[in-house]
């Protein structure tokens, strides 16, 4: 148990100087306040860790099958149709993210949550899935979360995967601000890309489906 | 002095390496600097994503308001077109709440957002980096120089040539983590002066010492969290932006731009309960509970037809609705004033639900909303 407190223990405000002051040279530095450092520190890697990392506006009225056809079950990624949106495809990028381990050494786990619904007698199917670092699409064999709803009425639905280390890439890039091509710092960190796809058993515009309300983000193991 | 920032990552503390009896000296401090710099230096959180984006000539506008120590950022766009050796170009412009103002012909814009057009050949999204996208970085420190208000606002201009029909698959801008931390920055604790036979010195905010290392700290605790970005809409007053015209509370809906079209929209559809229902997670500073974590919003809206007209956010915290009133009709899209607003944290996995809503004065008047921008935003 790394974080004891589960909550930020604030520092005596800001010091006018003299004997008021809350951190000086010769004062005892007690057990007590370096216990309440170390929570601090361990309760803000594990929170700052643990953040959204995209917001999206949804895949409203989309239609398009998946491939192959027929299908009416949970989707792979390969079988989500990757075309714009002005043939009523449902997918996209989530962006390239870096990911930080929780204190405890555990990678968090990635979650997308979002309501969604079907026509009647249709089947909508969607996935979460990952590429290894910066950029990177899906590599068969690497893990997703997929699932299927029936439901007429929209229900919240959350894909999961747990983040392992074999999912994420280590990028080293330069920095090159503006249009200089000297470079500052280094990018750097352990990166994946995530995506999602959706599809609607109909291939009929009458019939099409909703997915509302995106939002990826960490959560804890 | 500069060194790397926890190049090993973040270290394991041990609750039982500082204990009774034993004296705190200055390797605790430099396990404590290097996770103060990881959590205030290498896990900024601003982040925001314009997804589709088709060509406008009303740009697409994102909302950002830097993090403490946050020095650079990236940008990068990528082309999402079904034909190939089609072209789309993106062209950037950051203003600040002062009205000041970087163009994409200046230097700091990197190249590739400043309408310098793409030419893409495969025929799908698939990666294909060099070939689909454009990705640059910006200075932050160096745009502060004349961007001196703190929130900036990003407007993107997408185009392209007649018989293109490419759009922006995505727009992403992202705050990068620091690879160095430097005692000549505002934030960050450097180590490499700590001997290991000394004792801990108290030190100052702005160099060294554990008075520093506090510093760090609340760096940390104030890298406020991006916890809605949504800018997916150009700044139109069309049915394609998200908007409304009613005298009583609901839904910001927008409309397909043409039949078969799938699009996005800020309202679920179903009108109960009213509006998009997001779900994000709430750090939590104090202590979980309904009175939540203060946050703020605002938003890029417009109000036409000689009215005016108000925004709310329902969330799960106390005092939730939250509202924005009395926005007058206006000639063009502006932000809005922020709303500060809460989010509870005693929800499954600090989980909080934000529900943006609008009314209008009269049904002659009508809001739209381009951009909603909604922070953490813990004191």
């Amino acid at each position: 148990m790394v974080d004891t407190l589960s909550r930020l223990v604030r520092r005596v405000p800001a010091a006018t100087g003299g004997t008021s002051a809350p951190y000086r040279d010769g004062d005892a530095l007690t057990s007590l306040a370096a216990h309440v450092q170390t929570a601090n520190l361990n309760h803000l890697l594990r929170e700052n860790a643990l953040r959204a990392l995209w917001t999206g506006g949804g895949w409203r009225g989309f239609y398009k099958r998946a491939t192959p056809s027929t299908l009416t079950s949970a989707p792979t990624p390969a079988q989500i149709e990757l075309t714009p949106p002005v043939y009523g495809s449902a997918w996209g990028c989530l962006g390239s993210h870096l990911i930080d381990r929780l204190p405890d050494g555990q990678w968090p786990v990635l979650k997308l949550t979002f309501l969604w619904r079907s026509a009647s007698a249709i089947t909508t199917g969607g996935v979460l899935y990952t590429g290894r670092g910066d950029d990177r699409w899906w590599d068969v064999g690497d893990p997703y979360d997929a699932d299927v709803t029936t439901s007429t009425t929209l229900v919240r639905k959350t894909f999961s995967i747990q983040i392992r280390e074999s999912m994420l890439a280590t990028i080293r890039v330069p920095i090159t601000t503006g249009t200089s091509t000297e470079y500052a710092e280094h990018l750097r960190g352990s990166m994946l890309t995530a995506w999602v796809g959706f599809y609607n058993s109909s291939n009929n515009s009458a019939t099409a489906s909703d997915v509302v309300a995106p939002v990826l983000y960490l959560a804890p193991p | 002095m500069s060194e790397p920032v926890a190049p090993l990552g973040a270290p394991v503390l041990a609750f039982t390496a500082t204990v009774t009896g034993a004296v705190v000296r200055s390797p605790h401090l430099v396990g404590w600097a290097h996770a103060a710099n990881v959590c205030a230096l290498r896990m900024p959180a601003k982040r925001f994503q314009i997804d589709r984006a088709a060509p406008s000539s009303d740009p697409y506008v994102a909302g950002y308001t830097r993090s403490p120590g946050a020095r650079y950022a990236r940008i990068r766009w990528a082309m999402l077109a079904d034909v190939g050796w089609q072209s789309l170009s993106v062209d950037l412009t950051i203003t600040d709440g002062a009205g000041n103002s970087v163009a994409s012909s200046s230097a700091l814009i990197p190249n590739g957002f400043k309408a310098d057009a793409l030419v893409i050949a495969p025929p799908t999204g698939i990666p294909a980096a060099d070939l689909r996208q454009r990705t640059g970085y910006l200075d932050l420190e160096a745009l502060a120089a004349t961007l001196v208000d703190p929130d900036w606002s990003f407007a993107f201009v997408v185009a392209r040539p007649t018989g293109s029909s490419a759009i922006a698959d995505r727009i992403e801008f992202t705050e990068l983590p620091r690879d160095l931390v430097s005692s000549a920055d505002d934030y960050g604790l450097v180590t490499a002066d700590g001997d290991p036979g000394d004792p801990i010195y108290a030190g100052d905010e702005t160099e060294t010492g554990f008075v520093r290392l506090k510093h760090a700290e609340d760096a940390a605790r104030l890298t406020q969290r991006a916890y809605l970005a949504l800018a997916h809409w150009s700044a139109t007053a069309a049915s394609t932006t998200p908007n409304r015209s009613a005298t009583s509370w609901g839904p910001l809906v927008a409309a397909a731009p043409a039949s078969g079209y799938t699009y996005q929209s800020l309202d679920d559809g179903a009108g109960t309960p009213a509006g998009a229902i997001y779900q994000t997670r709430i750090r939590n500073i104090a202590a979980t509970s309904a009175a939540g974590e203060a946050c703020r919003v605002r938003f890029y809206y417009r109000v036409t037809g000689g009215g005016t007209a108000d925004l709310r956010v329902k969330t799960g915290a106390t005092g939730s609705p939250f509202v924005l009133s009395s926005l007058a009709t206006a000639g063009s899209f502006a932000w809005s004033d922020w709303l500060s607003l809460a989010a509870k944290t005693n929800g499954t996995d600090q989980l909080d639900s934000y529900t943006p809503e609008a009314q209008t004065s009269d049904t002659s008047t009508r809001v739209y909303v381009a951009s909603v921008q909604l922070d953490e935003d813990v004191p």
